[in-house]
Protein backbone atom coordinates (compact mmCIF):
# COMPACT_ATOMS: atom_id res chain seq x y z
CA UNK A 1 0.00 0.00 0.00
CA UNK A 2 2.88 2.30 0.86
CA UNK A 3 4.59 1.98 -2.54
CA UNK A 4 1.53 2.94 -4.61
CA UNK A 5 0.90 5.91 -2.30
CA UNK A 6 4.51 7.06 -2.59
CA UNK A 7 4.39 6.67 -6.37
CA UNK A 8 1.10 8.55 -6.52
CA UNK A 9 2.43 11.44 -4.43
CA UNK A 10 5.61 11.52 -6.54
CA UNK A 11 3.58 11.66 -9.74
CA UNK A 12 1.29 14.35 -8.32
CA UNK A 13 4.18 16.44 -7.05
CA UNK A 14 6.11 16.18 -10.29
CA UNK A 15 3.09 16.73 -12.52
CA UNK A 16 3.55 20.49 -12.59
CA UNK A 17 7.28 20.45 -13.20
CA UNK A 18 9.04 19.83 -16.48
CA UNK A 19 11.88 17.36 -16.54
CA UNK A 20 15.28 19.05 -16.41
CA UNK A 21 17.07 18.77 -19.77
CA UNK A 22 20.41 20.58 -20.07
CA UNK A 23 20.65 23.18 -22.81
CA UNK A 24 23.41 22.73 -25.42
CA UNK A 25 26.66 24.03 -23.95
CA UNK A 26 25.22 24.30 -20.43
CA UNK A 27 27.63 23.30 -17.64
CA UNK A 28 26.47 20.16 -15.84
CA UNK A 29 27.61 17.66 -13.22
CA UNK A 30 26.61 14.08 -12.39
CA UNK A 31 24.93 13.37 -9.06
CA UNK A 32 24.34 9.91 -7.63
CA UNK A 33 20.74 10.02 -6.36
CA UNK A 34 20.25 6.38 -5.41
CA UNK A 35 19.47 7.43 -1.81
CA UNK A 36 16.79 9.89 -2.80
CA UNK A 37 15.43 8.60 -6.10
CA UNK A 38 13.33 11.18 -7.91
CA UNK A 39 13.97 14.76 -6.85
CA UNK A 40 12.91 18.29 -7.70
CA UNK A 41 15.26 21.17 -8.35
CA UNK A 42 14.79 24.90 -8.40
CA UNK A 43 16.97 26.28 -11.19
CA UNK A 44 16.87 29.82 -12.61
CA UNK A 45 13.56 30.47 -10.87
CA UNK A 46 11.80 27.40 -12.30
CA UNK A 47 10.94 24.05 -10.77
CA UNK A 48 12.17 20.93 -12.58
CA UNK A 49 11.78 17.24 -12.03
CA UNK A 50 14.95 15.13 -12.06
CA UNK A 51 15.20 11.37 -12.56
CA UNK A 52 18.27 9.15 -12.73
CA UNK A 53 19.59 8.27 -16.18
CA UNK A 54 18.35 4.96 -17.56
CA UNK A 55 20.14 2.04 -15.88
CA UNK A 56 22.14 4.34 -13.63
CA UNK A 57 22.02 5.91 -10.17
CA UNK A 58 23.26 9.20 -11.59
CA UNK A 59 21.28 12.23 -12.70
CA UNK A 60 22.50 15.27 -14.61
CA UNK A 61 22.16 18.57 -12.75
CA UNK A 62 23.15 22.12 -13.73
CA UNK A 63 26.60 23.23 -12.60
CA UNK A 64 28.27 26.58 -11.96
CA UNK A 65 24.98 28.04 -10.68
CA UNK A 66 23.15 27.87 -7.34
CA UNK A 67 20.46 25.17 -7.41
CA UNK A 68 18.02 24.08 -4.72
CA UNK A 69 17.26 20.38 -4.38
CA UNK A 70 14.00 19.09 -2.85
CA UNK A 71 13.06 15.54 -1.94
CA UNK A 72 9.82 14.07 -0.69
CA UNK A 73 10.37 10.92 1.34
CA UNK A 74 8.30 8.55 3.44
CA UNK A 75 10.14 7.32 6.53
CA UNK A 76 9.40 5.04 9.44
CA UNK A 77 8.14 1.55 9.95
CA UNK A 78 10.05 -1.59 9.20
CA UNK A 79 11.83 -2.68 6.07
CA UNK A 80 9.13 -5.23 5.47
CA UNK A 81 6.64 -2.38 5.60
CA UNK A 82 4.10 -4.09 7.83
CA UNK A 83 1.99 -2.53 10.58
CA UNK A 84 4.17 0.54 10.40
CA UNK A 85 3.59 4.18 11.19
CA UNK A 86 5.10 6.31 8.44
CA UNK A 87 5.84 9.99 8.13
CA UNK A 88 6.57 12.24 5.21
CA UNK A 89 9.45 14.65 5.21
CA UNK A 90 10.68 17.07 2.58
CA UNK A 91 14.27 18.12 3.17
CA UNK A 92 15.91 20.68 0.87
CA UNK A 93 19.46 21.68 0.13
CA UNK A 94 21.19 24.53 -1.68
CA UNK A 95 24.09 23.43 -3.88
CA UNK A 96 26.48 24.74 -6.53
CA UNK A 97 28.22 22.02 -8.49
CA UNK A 98 31.59 22.05 -10.24
CA UNK A 99 31.16 21.27 -13.96
CA UNK A 100 31.97 17.72 -15.07
CA UNK A 101 32.38 16.54 -11.45
CA UNK A 102 30.58 13.64 -9.77
CA UNK A 103 28.69 13.87 -6.52
CA UNK A 104 26.73 11.71 -4.08
CA UNK A 105 23.48 13.04 -2.59
CA UNK A 106 22.81 11.38 0.75
CA UNK A 107 19.53 11.25 2.65
CA UNK A 108 19.91 11.05 6.41
CA UNK A 109 17.79 11.03 9.54
CA UNK A 110 19.60 12.57 12.49
CA UNK A 111 17.98 13.58 15.77
CA UNK A 112 14.61 12.65 14.25
CA UNK A 113 15.02 15.15 11.40
CA UNK A 114 15.46 14.38 7.70
CA UNK A 115 18.23 16.10 5.84
CA UNK A 116 20.17 16.00 2.60
CA UNK A 117 23.95 15.97 2.40
CA UNK A 118 26.10 16.48 -0.67
CA UNK A 119 29.50 14.85 -1.16
CA UNK A 120 31.90 15.20 -4.05
CA UNK A 121 33.39 11.94 -5.25
CA UNK A 122 37.10 12.46 -4.74
CA UNK A 123 40.14 10.21 -4.50
CA UNK A 124 41.63 12.85 -2.18
CA UNK A 125 39.14 11.91 0.53
CA UNK A 126 40.08 8.88 2.67
CA UNK A 127 36.55 7.55 2.13
CA UNK A 128 36.32 8.81 -1.51
CA UNK A 129 33.52 11.26 -0.57
CA UNK A 130 34.36 14.85 0.32
CA UNK A 131 31.64 16.80 2.19
CA UNK A 132 30.36 19.92 0.45
CA UNK A 133 29.23 22.88 2.51
CA UNK A 134 25.57 23.62 1.67
CA UNK A 135 24.19 26.90 0.39
CA UNK A 136 20.87 28.41 1.47
CA UNK A 137 18.06 26.64 -0.41
CA UNK A 138 15.85 29.01 -2.45
CA UNK A 139 12.17 28.58 -3.25
CA UNK A 140 10.87 28.76 -6.82
CA UNK B 1 -7.23 -18.30 -0.27
CA UNK B 2 -5.77 -21.15 1.81
CA UNK B 3 -2.30 -20.26 0.51
CA UNK B 4 -2.57 -16.89 2.25
CA UNK B 5 -3.83 -18.24 5.54
CA UNK B 6 -0.52 -19.51 6.91
CA UNK B 7 1.48 -16.30 6.25
CA UNK B 8 -1.43 -14.24 7.61
CA UNK B 9 -1.70 -16.37 10.72
CA UNK B 10 2.04 -16.20 11.33
CA UNK B 11 2.03 -12.45 10.76
CA UNK B 12 -0.80 -12.06 13.23
CA UNK B 13 1.01 -14.26 15.72
CA UNK B 14 4.18 -12.21 15.51
CA UNK B 15 2.27 -8.93 15.74
CA UNK B 16 0.15 -10.02 18.67
CA UNK B 17 2.87 -11.72 20.66
CA UNK B 18 4.61 -8.39 21.33
CA UNK B 19 8.08 -9.71 20.56
CA UNK B 20 10.98 -7.30 20.45
CA UNK B 21 12.89 -7.42 17.17
CA UNK B 22 15.48 -10.16 17.37
CA UNK B 23 18.90 -10.30 15.77
CA UNK B 24 18.14 -11.27 12.18
CA UNK B 25 18.14 -9.82 8.69
CA UNK B 26 15.43 -7.32 7.81
CA UNK B 27 14.99 -9.24 4.55
CA UNK B 28 14.09 -12.43 6.42
CA UNK B 29 10.73 -13.38 4.85
CA UNK B 30 9.04 -14.10 8.19
CA UNK B 31 10.95 -12.39 11.00
CA UNK B 32 11.81 -9.37 8.83
CA UNK B 33 8.28 -8.12 9.44
CA UNK B 34 9.52 -6.93 12.85
CA UNK B 35 12.61 -5.27 11.38
CA UNK B 36 16.23 -6.44 11.60
CA UNK B 37 19.61 -5.57 10.15
CA UNK B 38 20.42 -4.33 6.68
CA UNK B 39 23.75 -3.42 5.09
CA UNK B 40 24.46 -1.34 1.99
CA UNK B 41 27.82 -0.78 0.31
CA UNK B 42 28.74 2.10 -1.94
CA UNK B 43 29.04 5.12 0.35
CA UNK B 44 32.52 5.74 -0.98
CA UNK B 45 34.60 3.10 0.76
CA UNK B 46 32.05 2.84 3.59
CA UNK B 47 29.26 0.39 4.27
CA UNK B 48 26.07 1.61 5.93
CA UNK B 49 24.89 -0.85 8.56
CA UNK B 50 21.36 -0.32 9.88
CA UNK B 51 19.12 -2.03 12.39
CA UNK B 52 15.38 -1.39 12.27
CA UNK B 53 13.50 -2.13 15.49
CA UNK B 54 9.83 -2.42 16.35
CA UNK B 55 7.99 -0.80 19.26
CA UNK B 56 9.17 -3.43 21.74
CA UNK B 57 12.94 -3.03 21.48
CA UNK B 58 15.05 -0.48 23.33
CA UNK B 59 17.37 2.07 21.72
CA UNK B 60 20.30 0.45 23.55
CA UNK B 61 19.56 -2.92 22.02
CA UNK B 62 19.16 -1.42 18.55
CA UNK B 63 22.56 0.29 18.73
CA UNK B 64 24.10 -2.86 20.18
CA UNK B 65 22.74 -4.94 17.28
CA UNK B 66 24.05 -2.38 14.78
CA UNK B 67 27.52 -2.72 16.27
CA UNK B 68 27.25 -6.50 16.35
CA UNK B 69 26.30 -6.63 12.67
CA UNK B 70 29.24 -4.35 11.86
CA UNK B 71 31.59 -6.77 13.63
CA UNK B 72 30.06 -9.75 11.80
CA UNK B 73 30.62 -8.07 8.43
CA UNK B 74 34.22 -7.25 9.41
CA UNK B 75 34.78 -10.92 10.21
CA UNK B 76 33.24 -11.98 6.88
CA UNK B 77 35.60 -9.61 5.07
CA UNK B 78 38.56 -10.94 7.13
CA UNK B 79 39.22 -7.51 8.59
CA UNK B 80 40.62 -7.59 12.16
CA UNK B 81 39.46 -4.04 12.90
CA UNK B 82 36.63 -1.74 11.97
CA UNK B 83 35.70 1.85 12.72
CA UNK B 84 32.18 3.24 12.89
CA UNK B 85 31.16 6.80 12.04
CA UNK B 86 27.95 8.69 12.67
CA UNK B 87 28.08 10.36 9.26
CA UNK B 88 30.07 10.25 6.04
CA UNK B 89 31.51 13.66 6.97
CA UNK B 90 32.88 12.31 10.24
CA UNK B 91 34.41 9.42 8.31
CA UNK B 92 36.06 11.88 5.89
CA UNK B 93 37.56 13.75 8.86
CA UNK B 94 38.39 10.44 10.59
CA UNK B 95 36.35 11.01 13.72
CA UNK B 96 35.31 7.50 14.77
CA UNK B 97 32.37 7.04 17.14
CA UNK B 98 31.96 4.58 20.01
CA UNK B 99 28.22 4.14 19.43
CA UNK B 100 26.07 4.01 16.29
CA UNK B 101 23.51 6.69 15.47
CA UNK B 102 19.89 6.11 16.30
CA UNK B 103 16.54 7.71 15.61
CA UNK B 104 13.00 6.94 16.71
CA UNK B 105 10.04 7.19 14.34
CA UNK B 106 6.59 6.23 15.61
CA UNK B 107 8.05 4.74 18.80
CA UNK B 108 10.23 2.41 16.72
CA UNK B 109 13.96 2.91 17.20
CA UNK B 110 16.46 2.37 14.41
CA UNK B 111 20.23 2.43 14.54
CA UNK B 112 22.81 2.97 11.82
CA UNK B 113 26.50 3.55 11.33
CA UNK B 114 28.88 4.06 8.45
CA UNK B 115 31.52 1.38 8.79
CA UNK B 116 35.09 1.28 7.53
CA UNK B 117 36.68 -2.16 7.61
CA UNK B 118 40.36 -2.03 8.48
CA UNK B 119 43.47 -4.20 8.21
CA UNK B 120 45.27 -2.21 10.91
CA UNK B 121 44.23 -0.64 14.19
CA UNK B 122 43.58 3.10 14.31
CA UNK B 123 42.60 5.22 17.34
CA UNK B 124 38.92 4.68 18.08
CA UNK B 125 38.59 1.47 16.05
CA UNK B 126 36.97 -1.72 17.33
CA UNK B 127 38.75 -5.07 17.36
CA UNK B 128 36.55 -7.45 15.39
CA UNK B 129 37.07 -10.64 17.41
CA UNK B 130 36.66 -8.94 20.80
CA UNK B 131 33.51 -7.12 19.73
CA UNK B 132 31.94 -10.29 18.39
CA UNK B 133 32.83 -12.18 21.55
CA UNK B 134 31.29 -9.47 23.72
CA UNK B 135 27.98 -9.39 21.87
CA UNK B 136 27.48 -13.08 21.28
CA UNK B 137 27.83 -13.68 25.01
CA UNK B 138 25.08 -11.19 25.91
CA UNK B 139 21.58 -12.55 26.56
CA UNK B 140 18.62 -11.59 24.33
CA UNK B 141 16.52 -8.71 25.62
CA UNK B 142 13.20 -9.77 27.15
CA UNK B 143 10.05 -8.22 25.66
CA UNK B 144 8.88 -4.98 27.33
Amino acid sequence: MKLPLTLLSTVLLSACAAQYVPQPGEATARVNIRETGHLMICHAGKKYSVWPEMGSDYAILPANVPVSVFVNRTVGGTVAGAYSVTYNCSPRLGISLIPDSSYFLNFEIQESKCRLELYQESVLSPVRLRPIFPLTAQNC
Amino acid sequence: MYRLMLPMALTGLVALSGCATGYHSASNPLLGITGGFSDTDGYGTLTKVSFFGNGYISVDKVTEYTLRRSAELAEKKHKPYFAIYKSISEAHFNQPARNPNYFVVGNKPSGYAYVQFLDKDIPGAFQTSETLKKFTELPEEPAK
